[in-house]
């Protein structure tokens, strides 16, 4: 796996202790851990999928956060939001995810944006970070965030859900398939609203946060090239290798 | 020959489920599968998978027994051969 640039910084006793038990994973160790602390990640939207992303990123210590996403919690949120609450509705689900992430980890640094990704802030947000978890609902969104993942050849962890089946893969510029050589176009039936379960982003959004450490860290196989599928109503996981397109408009392979 | 159909989010919920088995001749290609598949199933289905002009939708992918499987190019299925067909999804 080719390593990342990330300057590591020395842990203080209280981080030793907070990261002990991760840190006695084979092969991560304090190494591991100070990386993760140098670290940089931005989370395109913070909902079913990125909230999840976002708390065990935060968890693991991840030194730097930078949480994009608009609007205000809704009722709807609820299910699958995680860092939305009932006492935050109405108000901007920026602020309710920085609350909670406080509360869960108050050594690090998190940095919100109350804007969804769009021409014009992808360019600056993905310049400001090590690599990208993308989380967000509309491919419009995605094909920008992958767009600017491939010119700065910064990783890209791209997960999805729909009902009770999930996807995931690692974007790695000049080596994998990038979002576009999948999927050359918008889909034309993709709806923005759709059947999930909260269980169903968070079973994702963890392996997408796993994803992202093991980039990190150097840690273990990715899922560059890889498509993992799961179905979680018949319990099926599917791993599918996949190619870059020779003729792919993005990465141009 | 007997062969599955496996058809992943919208498209499992367009197909009413996500196996399908369908019987073929013998030599059948995963792409013959494939439209005698859309064929018999709801017109859902069929447009999620072709366009009006009967080209394969750009955004679908194809896994013959978990290989890339590119639509231009036939390839023959065997007994009990899975099919994977995936639509796009996001997050939300």
């Amino acid at each position: 796996m080719t390593e990342l640039p990330i300057t590591p910084e020395p842990l203080n006793d209280e981080e030793r202790a907070t990261y002990e038990w991760q840190s006695w994973v084979p092969g991560f160790g304090e190494q591991g851990q100070e990386r993760l602390k140098g670290a940089s990640v931005l989370i395109s939207r913070v909902g079913g999928l990125g909230s999840v992303v976002a708390y065990e990123l935060a968890a693991a210590g991840v030194g730097k956060l930078i949480l994009a996403h608009a609007g205000n919690v809704k009722h709807s949120d609820l299910n699958r939001q995680l860092l939305m609450t009932h006492s935050q509705l109405g108000k901007p689900r920026i602020e309710s995810a920085v609350r909670r992430l406080e509360e869960l980890n108050p050594h690090i640094e998190l940095v919100p944006v109350a804007e969804n990704i769009s021409e014009e802030n992808a360019e600056r947000l993905v310049g400001e970070v090590d690599l990208i978890v993308d989380c967000a609902p509309l491919f419009e969104e995605r094909f920008l965030m992958n767009r600017e993942a491939v010119r700065q050849s910064k990783p890209m962890v791209e997960c999805a859900m729909y009902d009770l089946e999930a996807q995931i893969t690692t974007i790695i510029p000049g080596e994998t398939p990038c979002l576009s050589c999948l999927f050359p176009e918008a889909p034309p039936a993709w709806k923005r609203e759709f059947p999930v379960f909260g269980a169903v982003s968070g079973t994702v959004g963890c392996m997408a946060a796993m994803e992202t450490i093991k980039l990190i860290a150097g840690l273990g196989e990715t899922l560059a090239s890889k498509l993992l599928t799961m179905n979680l109503r018949t319990m099926r996981f599917h791993s599918h290798r996949i190619s870059r397109r020779t003729d792919c408009a993005i990465c141009g392979a | 020959m007997i062969v599955t159909i496996q058809c992943f989010a919208q498209l499992a919920r367009a197909a009413g489920g996500a196996d399908h088995e369908l019987t073929l001749d013998e030599g059948a290609t995963a792409q013959e599968a494939l439209r005698a598949f859309a064929e018999a199933a709801s017109e859902e289905t069929r447009v999620l998978l072709f366009t009006e002009a009967g080209e394969l939708q750009p955004t679908i992918l194809l896994f013959l027994d978990e290989e890339p499987l590119l639509f231009s190019e036939p390839a023959p299925m065997r007994e009990r051969s899975t099919l994977f067909i995936a639509t796009p999804i996001a997050g939300g």
